[in-house]
């Protein structure tokens, strides 16, 4: 019996010890960003932590007993309206931790109630940073390249099925050219509907991050995942499928169809220097669709729209009638 | 035979007197109608001012699909959805066609009144007057007009659009009696 309730006690013992751990290997794996200022000066935000303040430590040894760690409080962020607590690396931080360590140390973070959310993770310096001109980079997408979308002169007329006779403007995207300038764009099609694949991952974040996150760690969060994906698909330079635009208009293709999405990669090439740019269109032709109901035509004969004179015409016979019986009456009288 | 012309003369005044009081009635009619129509006009255009919503209209129980002004003759027309003896005494109507400033060509038919209202100044047009029509929802569109010529009553190809995919107006009117319909081709104004 009792060597029963001993097993008893030691399973609940061994369970407890698991489950406490759980939250804490969790909260390891939680998301982190990091954002560089500087040559040694880092922001770290971690997911859920950042909504309050917190202390942190750092060492180059993960098996660093607690009690010697070095705790600081985290600070606010000075980055938009939303503050978020911050854990960071500044010059002296760098030179102690990471400086001689490949860039690499291991952080505890404590609420402020002292327990442990982060324990021992790995710090890695020379991975998944985004710098603070990369998130410029990002939210300059679009707007490297200067441009305007307008409708073309160009339209395409087809019949569906139902008769009805379609006649779509063809959009284009127009580039504001600058002098000695150079052009090239390469056009890639997601198709309506779509939701799979890097591009219309791609394209989707670019549409969040124009429409707005008001959430900071997720814009972040969002920019960095922009920015991977967009590194990843442009094209490379020596890619065949450059077109050179000469007059800076690019027609949307003859196939588009409403909820069709585009990105135009865009490269402008000047004194041997080049701009990198994107643009991402949507084709909402719905609205201007312009249709035309072709129907056999089934009048046969066009309305009668005349104005019938004759009132006019009787009311003028009657006037003469009566001139001619005034006339024959003064002549019967004179007679006489 | 004194008698006979006294009676004959009655007869005639009487006569004259009825046909001129028809006349009257029948151009009063008009005068009367026109103001209403002026009306109508003047409350669907305040009407958009404030709001861009479209709504329904009605004149004298027909349905009303938008407007029609063509400067040169000085007409300003609401215009009926259908083209029946009785709507085309009140207002021109749409004979045939796609909606307000749809992509196609939409027929418009008006009589050729004497007193020159409806389309009775039609005739008058040339190439390159403006006909401004303008749908429900506040939208004004201007039309160049691109050719006129008379047809036989029983030939519709007018209906047709002469240029796919664009925005074309046709006017119809009666001519040389009922006997043939006059044309007036117009065609948006693309260069504004």
């Amino acid at each position: 019996m009792k060597k029963i309730l001993f097993n008893i006690i030691t399973i609940v013992f061994i369970m407890s010890i698991v489950l406490i751990q759980l939250p804490v290997k969790a909260a390891t794996e939680e998301n982190k960003i990091i954002i560089q200022k500087a040559e040694k000066d880092f922001i770290i935000y971690y997911k859920n932590i950042c909504n309050s303040q917190f202390n942190f430590a750092f060492s180059t040894d993960k098996d660093t007993v607690k009690e010697d760690l070095i705790f600081i409080s985290s600070v606010e962020d000075k980055i938009q309206d939303e503050r978020l607590n911050t854990a960071y690396i500044n010059e002296k931080i760098y030179d102690t931790y990471f400086k001689e360590n490949e860039k690499q140390a291991y952080i505890w973070i404590k609420d402020s109630n002292g327990d442990y959310k982060i324990e021992a993770e790995k710090i890695d310096l020379t991975k998944n940073i985004m710098t603070d001109s990369e998130i410029q980079y990002v939210n300059n997408t679009t707007k490297r390249i200067k441009g305007e979308e307008k409708n073309s002169s160009i339209t395409n007329v087809w019949t569906d099925d139902d008769n009805v006779k379609h006649t779509v403007v063809l959009s284009q995207y127009v580039i504001l050219k600058e002098e000695n300038t150079e052009y090239y764009y390469q056009m890639v099609k997601i198709p309506k509907g779509e939701t799979t694949g890097d591009n219309a991952k791609l394209y989707d974040l670019a549409s969040k991050l124009q429409e707005g996150i008001s959430s900071k760690y997720e814009k972040f969060e969002k920019q960095k995942e922009f920015l991977d994906l967009y590194n990843k698909l442009y094209p490379q330079d020596k890619d065949s499928k450059w077109i050179k635009t000469e007059d800076g208009y690019i027609v949307e293709p003859n196939d588009t169809i409403t909820g069709d999405r585009y990105i135009i990669w865009l490269k402008a090439v000047k004194d041997g220097e080049t701009t990198k740019d994107a643009k991402f269109l949507l084709c909402y032709q719905e609205d201007d669709e312009k249709k035309e109901k072709y129907t056999p035509i089934e009048v046969v004969k066009t309305p009668k729209t005349y104005d019938s004179k004759i009132l006019l015409i009787a009311f003028g016979i009657i006037v003469v009638l009566i001139a001619i019986v005034l006339y024959l009456k003064r002549k019967s009288e004179s007679s006489k | 035979m004194k008698k006979i012309y006294n009676f004959l003369l009655i007869i005639l005044i009487l006569a004259a007197i009825i046909v001129g009081t028809m006349i009257f009635n029948k151009y009063h009619t008009e005068i009367k109608n026109e103001e209403q129509l002026s009306e109508v006009v003047t409350n669907i255009e305040n009407d958009k001012k404030e709001t861009k919503k479209e709504k329904k209209y009605t004149y004298k129980g027909y349905d009303v699909i938008g407007i029609i002004e063509i400067p040169k003759i000085n007409i300003k027309y609401p215009i009926l959805s259908k083209t029946t003896e009785e709507s085309m005494l009140v207002s021109v109507t749409k004979f045939w066609g796609p909606g307000i400033n749809e992509i196609g060509n939409i027929t418009i038919a008006g009589h050729n009144n004497f007193s020159g209202t409806m389309f009775g100044k039609t005739k008058k047009l040339e190439k390159n007057d403006i006909i401004k029509l303008t749908d429900l929802k506040n939208n004004t569109i201007e039309y160049k007009v691109f050719d006129k010529y008379s047809i036989d009553p029983n030939d519709v190809s007018c209906v047709e659009s002469v240029k796919e995919g664009t925005r074309e107006v046709t006017l119809l009117t009666c001519t040389k009696g009922h006997k043939e319909r006059l044309i007036v081709k117009a065609r948006e104004d693309n260069k504004k």
